[in-house]
C-alpha cells in the first residue's frame, strides 16, 4: 500500500473519533508494510487527557512485541507513523524517544503540534525521525473543524482559559 | 523568600532559616530578559512652552511609544528608526529600508506637523522597544528613558514570593518529600526524564497519586505519565494495567481492556467515584509506594483564600478549576498541583499541560530534555491553549541527592 491509501485509513480512523465524540485524530503505525497498530483519540473514554492516537498506538506496538517475542526498540526503530494531524509535542516527544523511522502527517495542528507548528520537538532529541507533513491536509483539516464547530461537551470552560491568560506567565 | 505582609514577617524569619530552599517561578522569558532597545529619532523642542502641543500634536501623526514618556528633557520622540511603513517602498536592502531623517522631516511635513517647534536637526537614540514586563526591569529601563508602567500585582507576587504564605511553603515541601521518598524507592528513568510524580488536590490537600518512573517496564512509564493514568484510574478510567503480579502479562494496556472498562464506567454513578476517590487515594504505581507514609491533609489554599482581596487571580481560577474538577470530564487533573522530583520532559510536561494541571513543583532541572526552564519555557510558547505555573528549586538538595542515588543503583 502506498502512503496516499495508509492515510486514507487513518482518516476513517479519525471519522470514527468525531462520530464518538472524541478529537478526530486517526493514526497507524506500519512495519514491514505491514499495519501493526491502528489507533484514534480515547480521551474521553479513559477519562485520560494523553490517550492521544498516538500513544495508544504504541501501547499495540507494545503489545505486538511481546506476543511475536520481538526487541520493541528494533522494531519501532523501522517504523512509519501514519497520522492525520501533526502529532503534538507530547506525542512527537514519544515518537522521538522511540526513535521511529517516519513520521507522515496530514494537516497541521496549530494548538499543539510537536513537529513545526508549536514547539519543535525533534530538535530536543537530535531526532533521525523523518517528518513529512501535508498528506491529505484538507480532508483531515475539515474533520477537526467540524468537531471544533460542534460543541464538545467536555471541553472546559472558555472563561476560565480567559481569567487566566494573563496570570500565569 | 520575601514576604509582603508585614503581619507574616516574624514567622516567616524563624521558618526560612529552617528551608533549605527557595521555590523559583519559571517564567516566560519577557518577564526575565529585558526588552531590546531600538533607535529612535529625537527631535530637540526649541522653546520650552510649546512641550505640551509638540506632544500632542505628534502623538496625533505618529501614535506609538506607549511604554515610554513622549518627551523627556525636551527630546520629543518622533519615530523608530527601522520603521519601515514610512521609508519609500521602492528601497530594498536592509540597511536602505530604515528611515532617513530627511524622509522623516518630509512625512512630518505632509502631516501637517510644524517643524519649527523643533531644533533643525533630529538626533537619534536608543530607547526600550517594548514596555516593561516587572518592576525590575522598568527600574533598570526608565535609567534610559522614562516609561508609562503599571506593575501586574500576580506577576510581583510570583517574582518576590510572596504568592505563597509560609504556611503553604511548609506544605509544599512535604508534598515535595512524598516525591522524594517514591523515587527513592522505585524510579527507573534515563538522562532524559527521571524520577517521580505527586499530583494533589489543592483544596483538601488529599494525594491523588503517587508515581516513580519505570521505563524498564514499559518507555512510556514516566512519572508523570503515570500519575495521570493512575488520576484517571481513580474515576473510574485509565488505559494501563499495572497489576505488579500479572504485569508481565498486562504490562501494557490492550484496547479490550479499555472496552471492558468502559462497560463498567457506564455503570458507575458520580456519587460512586467520589466515594472511590475518597476511599482509594492516593494509587500508587509501582505499588511498594503506598509504603510511604503520608503528610497529614491539609489545604494548600486556605491562605490564599483568606488573603483573597480584589484582583487575586490565583484565587479565582482555582475556585473555577474546583468546580470544572467535579464535572469530572476527562481533564482530570484540572486545578491540581503536582510535585515533581526533576524538571519533566516533553511528554511529560504536555501531558501535565493536557491535563490542565494547575501549578506544577520541581526539584531540580534536567538539563538533557526538560522543558520547563532548561531547554525551553514550554509554558509560556504562544499558541497553547492552556497555561500552568511552574516552580523549581522546591527541596533541591534532597531531589538531587535522590537524583544520583537513583541514578547510581541503576547503573550497578
Ligand atoms: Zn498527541
Ligand atoms: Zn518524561
Amino acid at each position: 500500500m502506498d502512503i496516499l491509501s495508509w492515510m486514507d485509513v487513518a482518516l476513517q480512523k479519525a471519522n470514527e473519533s468525531l462520530k464518538v465524540g472524541e478529537v478526530p485524530v486517526g493514526c497507524l503505525f506500519v512495519y514491514n508494510s505491514n499495519v501493526i497498530a491502528v489507533g484514534n483519540n480515547t480521551v474521553n473514554k479513559t477519562r485520560n487527557a494523553t490517550r492521544h492516537a498516538e500513544i495508544n498506538c504504541i501501547d499495540q506496538v507494545l503489545e505486538f512485541c511481546k506476543t511475536k517475542n520481538l526487541d520493541y526498540k528494533s522494531v519501532f526503530y523501522d517504523i512509519d507513523v501514519i497520522v492525520t494531524v501533526e502529532p503534538c509535542i507530547m506525542c512527537m516527544s514519544a515518537l522521538c524517544q522511540l526513535q521511529v523511522h517516519n513520521v507522515i502527517y496530514g494537516c497541521r495542528n496549530d494548538r499543539f503540534g510537536g513537529c513545526i507548528s508549536v514547539f519543535e520537538v525533534p530538535k530536543l532529541y537530535n531526532s533521525r525521525t523523518k517528518i513529512i507533513g501535508g498528506t491529505r491536509g484538507n480532508e483531515a483539516m475539515i474533520l477537526l473543524k467540524e468537531f471544533y464547530k460542534g460543541t464538545n461537551p467536555n471541553a472546559p470552560e472558555s472563561k476560565m482559559k480567559k481569567s487566566r491568560k494573563k496570570k500565569e506567565t | 523568600m520575601a514576604i509582603t505582609s508585614p503581619k507574616d514577617a516574624k514567622e516567616s524569619k524563624m521558618e526560612t532559616a529552617t528551608r533549605s530552599w527557595i521555590a523559583k517561578p519559571i517564567l516566560s522569558p519577557e518577564f526575565v530578559d529585558d526588552p531590546p532597545l531600538e533607535d529612535v529619532y529625537v527631535g530637540l523642542i526649541e522653546k520650552r512652552k510649546d512641550i505640551s502641543i509638540a506632544i500632542q500634536r505628534i502623538s496625533s501623526i505618529l501614535p506609538g511609544f506607549h511604554h515610554l514618556k513622549r518627551c523627556f528633557s525636551e527630546k520629543l520622540l518622533l519615530a523608530p528608526v527601522n520603521r519601515t511603513e514610512l521609508s519609500t517602498e521602492t528601497e530594498h536592502s536592509t540597511k536602505e529600508r530604515s528611515l532617513t531623517e530627511d524622509k522623516l522631516k518630509t512625512v512630518l511635513r505632509e502631516r501637517g506637523f510644524d517643524l519649527s517647534l523643533l531644533k533643525d536637526d533630529f538626533q537619534m537614540i536608543k530607547v526600550p522597544a517594548r514596555a516593561a514586563k516587572t518592576k525590575a526591569q522598568a527600574a533598570r529601563l526608565s535609567n534610559i528613558w522614562p516609561l508609562n508602567f503599571h506593575p501586574d500585582v500576580n506577576v510581583e507576587r510570583l517574582i518576590d514570593g510572596s504568592v505563597f504564605t509560609e504556611c503553604q511553603l511548609g506544605l509544599i515541601e512535604r508534598y515535595m518529600n512524598v516525591a522524594v521518598q517514591a523515587a527513592r524507592l522505585g524510579a527507573v528513568g534515563n538522562a532524559n526524564c527521571n524520577g517521580s510524580a505527586v499530583i494533589v488536590d489543592p483544596e483538601d490537600g488529599r494525594i491523588l497519586a503517587i508515581a516513580a518512573s519505570k521505563i524498564d517496564q514499559h518507555p512510556m512509564w514516566h512519572a508523570a505519565m503515570l500519575a495521570v493514568d493512575l488520576v484517571a484510574k481513580l474515576r473510574g478510567g485509565g488505559a494501563w494495567e499495572f497489576e505488579e503480579t500479572s504485569k508481565q502479562k498486562d504490562a501494557s494496556g490492550t484496547s479490550k481492556s479499555i472496552d471492558q472498562r468502559e462497560i463498567e464506567n457506564r455503570l458507575i454513578k458520580e456519587t460512586s467515584i467520589k466515594r472511590k476517590c475518597t476511599e482509594d487515594a492516593p494509587l500508587c504505581y509501582p505499588t511498594s509506594l503506598s509504603r510511604i507514609s503520608l503528610p497529614k491533609e491539609e489545604s494548600l489554599e486556605c491562605i490564599v483564600v483568606r488573603r483573597g482581596r480584589r484582583n487575586n487571580g490565583s484565587t479565582k481560577s482555582e475556585k473555577i478549576a474546583a468546580t470544572n474538577a467535579e464535572k469530572c470530564g476527562p481533564y482530570l487533573c484540572t486545578g491540581y498541583w503536582t510535585f515533581l522530583l526533576r524538571e519533566p520532559c516533553p511528554l511529560c510536561a504536555m501531558a501535565l499541560l493536557h491535563s490542565r494541571v494547575l501549578r506544577i513543583f520541581y526539584g531540580i532541572p534536567n538539563e538533557n530534555t526538560g522543558v520547563l526552564g532548561s531547554k525551553t519555557v514550554l509554558h509560556a510558547v504562544p499558541g497553547l491553549n492552556h497555561r500552568y505555573q511552574v516552580w523549581s528549586g522546591v527541596l533541591e538538595q534532597e531531589c538531587r541527592q535522590a537524583l544520583q542515588d537513583i541514578e547510581h543503583r541503576n547503573t550497578n
